[in-house]
């Protein structure tokens, strides 16, 4: 566990735990009107065009940096808005077909899905770098999470929230029974498009962030879980949030533990604790009904909702302390020199940063005449960059706590 | 009504793009009316429907919809089939009800406490208010179906509109929901319309029959015409065993 906390004295890692939360947050608050409306497939689609948009930013600001145009065409292909744009056109697309509801709309998603998806690997198959970016964008790059990242990101976040939550009944409403909505003068057309919207918003803003797989996980994992133990939507968002913030806090533990690349880490999480409630729901069937009978506190929703909190938040700390125990003791291993033959940490080569399109591009600011790498100042510190992307151990600074094996030092 | 009428059709087309469902259709519904709308299945009466409720806009002709004698437009009360709603939903029998008061509320507004009252009465006015915390999944068909009565009444609406509402209910579920919406209307100064294929209810209660057929619309006003041409005329039709209540 101590290894866990050391690491809370870093920057990057305090920066990942954040945009965990606030992207788990918003997601969560999305996710369960994503699984009730059955717009699973679709969310894989806008993550996917996404994924193209930012494609399409790098590689024409590759081509721009070899014209020398940066400095005039910067503002133009800055990744969200070139991403955000790709994925409106994909919900525009959807709003145009989507209105009567009963047309199939399956196959049209799923062509923007594959569309996207191959438009995004021969976009960054010729983009300068396009790999390393592939890689950050495919599994996230969230311990190079910078702090302007998260400022860009929090007032779309909070927009994102109160909108979901002031429109609640309205979202409801049009989700469960649209027939019936449209006889009440609602205009569903118009909530489904602002959904999808919000959806697209959040999805750009956090795959730059933290990759298309940890957002995709957050857009489905959280919903699905409140929609399996809660039977009221407002203790089904509070559980979604709740379950966000656990599998934030129990994949970063465990990255942090064992090393691993936090992105998949954390997904990973959300997949476990989300079969351990199936299987809690399972089995809590035989035991809750007789508990329940014998102590009726436990029949209500509040009692069930503060015994699934519970129960995740002893999860998470038990989870997060026995990967932190093993962890640790891999690195005493490491320290004496007995790492495994085969592991990891075996014959770990010799640190390589994985740079990052915005640190390798200059600063178009420098560009147009102010200072900046343009004018002879040093270059930018190369970015921390998450497991996936780290090929070895960097040396531990004077003074500093020992790191864990391959952990990089401390910004 | 401030006018003699609820809803007035002249000469109206009705269909989806260019394909036309009925034509030549007029008639008039006058207020407090028991209206039953009866045909064969995929004869259009549900697409009459929506245009008396205004969602389908006729493709020739007008239909005219009274106004409230305060000025504003009416309001419809809603209930479709249960079965095409989805009972995975996190929602309580309350939950449901409450719906029908949105369009009173307002977007980016919360439930008031009036709101609450309203559908707790509307619950009790069709006697589930002892289900009020049963989730909707949990409750049986003909429940269900009288919760989402209790979401068209919760609106207070000036004409209440339902669309095959007993399909799918087992005979005694279907007559106690019908003989709640007579209780309903008698209490209320309400218009009810009622696709339906209980011929005997329709012929004892409806002052007015809606005779959906051939791409047209056929009025039958008393109840001597109901009966001698409602049985004939739909069991004519290509679901003649569907007549039989």
């Amino acid at each position: 566990m101590s290894a866990i906390i050391e690491q809370l004295h870093y920057g990057f890692f305090q920066r990942a735990l954040v945009a965990c939360l606030m992207v788990g947050t918003v997601c969560a608050l999305l996710s369960a009107y994503v699984v009730l409306r059955r717009l699973v497939f679709t969310t894989v689609a806008l993550t996917q065009l996404s994924s193209a948009g930012l494609g399409v930013s790098a590689l024409a600001q590759g081509l721009a940096v070899r014209a020398g145009l940066l400095g005039l065409l910067a503002p133009y292909l800055a990744p969200v808005p070139t991403s955000l744009a790709m994925t409106l056109v994909g919900v525009g697309i959807l709003a145009l077909v989507q209105p009567g509801r009963r047309s199939r709309t399956d196959n049209l998603v799923a062509l923007l899905y594959v569309g996207g998806w191959a438009a995004s690997i021969l976009l960054y198959a010729v983009a300068e770098r396009g790999d390393t970016e592939m890689a950050a964008i495919l599994y996230g790059d969230i311990l190079g999470v910078m702090g302007r990242d998260l400022l860009y990101f929090a007032p779309v976040a909070a927009i994102v929230a109160l909108l979901v939550l002031w429109l609640g009944k309205e979202l409801l409403f049009t989700s469960f029974d649209p027939e019936t909505a449209v006889t009440y003068r609602l205009p569903v057309w118009i909530y489904d498009v602002l959904f999808l919207s919000l959806l697209a918003l959040v999805i750009v803003f956090a795959v730059k962030m933290l990759g298309l797989m940890l957002v995709f996980g957050y857009l489905v994992a959280p919903g699905t879980a409140a929609l399996l133990v809660c039977r009221r939507m407002p203790p089904a968002l509070a559980v979604a949030v709740v379950f966000a913030a656990a599998m934030s806090l129990f994949g970063l533990g465990v990255a942090a533990a064992w090393d691993l690349p936090p992105g998949p880490a954390v997904t990973a999480a959300g997949v476990a604790l989300l079969l351990g409630i199936g299987l809690v729901r399972t089995v809590g069937a035989w035991v809750f009904r007789p508990a329940g009978r014998a102590l009726p506190g436990l029949q209500g929703e509040t009692a069930r909702v503060a015994l699934l909190t519970a129960a995740l938040l002893v999860a998470t700390v038990v989870a997060a302390g026995l990967a932190s125990h093993i962890g640790e003791a891999r690195t005493a291993d490491h320290l004496e020199g007995h790492a495994p033959a085969g592991s990891p940490d075996h014959h770990a080569p010799e640190v390589q940063y994985a740079p990052h399109v915005e640190d390798e591009l200059p600063d178009p600011e420098a560009l147009l005449g102010g200072t900046g790498a343009a004018t002879g100042s040093p270059p930018p510190a190369p970015r921390p960059s998450s497991g996936a992307t780290r090929s070895g151990p960097a040396p531990p600074e004077p003074g500093a706590p020992p790191p864990l094996p391959g952990r990089r030092p401390p910004p | 009504m401030s006018d003699a009428f609820v809803a007035r059709c002249e000469g109206v087309a009705l269909g989806y793009g260019s394909l036309v469902v009925l034509d030549g259709v007029s008639f008039t519904i006058p207020p407090q009316a028991y209206v039953g709308v009866v045909g064969p299945n995929g004869a259009g009466k549900t697409t009459l429907l929506k245009a008396l409720t205004g969602v389908l806009r006729p493709l020739k002709g007008t239909v005219e919809l009274a106004r409230h004698p305060s000025g504003r437009a009416l309001r419809f009360g809603y209930v479709a089939q249960t079965t095409t709603l989805d009972d995975g939903y996190p929602v309580n029998a309350l939950d449901v009800v409450m719906m029908g008061r949105i369009a009173r509320v307002g977007p980016f507004a919360p439930f008031r406490r009036e709101d609450r009252s309203a559908a707790v009465a509307a619950l009790a006015a069709v006697g589930m208010e002892t289900r009020a915390e049963w989730t909707f999944r949990e409750l049986s068909r003909g429940q269900q179906q009288r919760v989402l009565l209790a979401r068209a009444l919760a609106g207070e609406p000036d004409v209440l509109v339902l669309d095959e509402p007993t399909n799918f209910l087992d005979l005694r579920a279907q007559l106690d929901f019908i003989h709640t919406i007579n209780r309903m209307r008698d209490e209320r100064d309400m218009t009810v319309l009622i696709v339906t294929h209980l011929l005997q209810e329709v012929s004892e209660h409806a002052s007015q029959v809606l005779l959906v057929q051939g791409g047209g619309v056929q009025v039958l006003g008393n109840r001597e015409e109901i009966a001698r041409h409602l049985y004939s005329a739909v069991g004519a039709g290509a679901h003649g065993a569907e007549g039989t209540p």
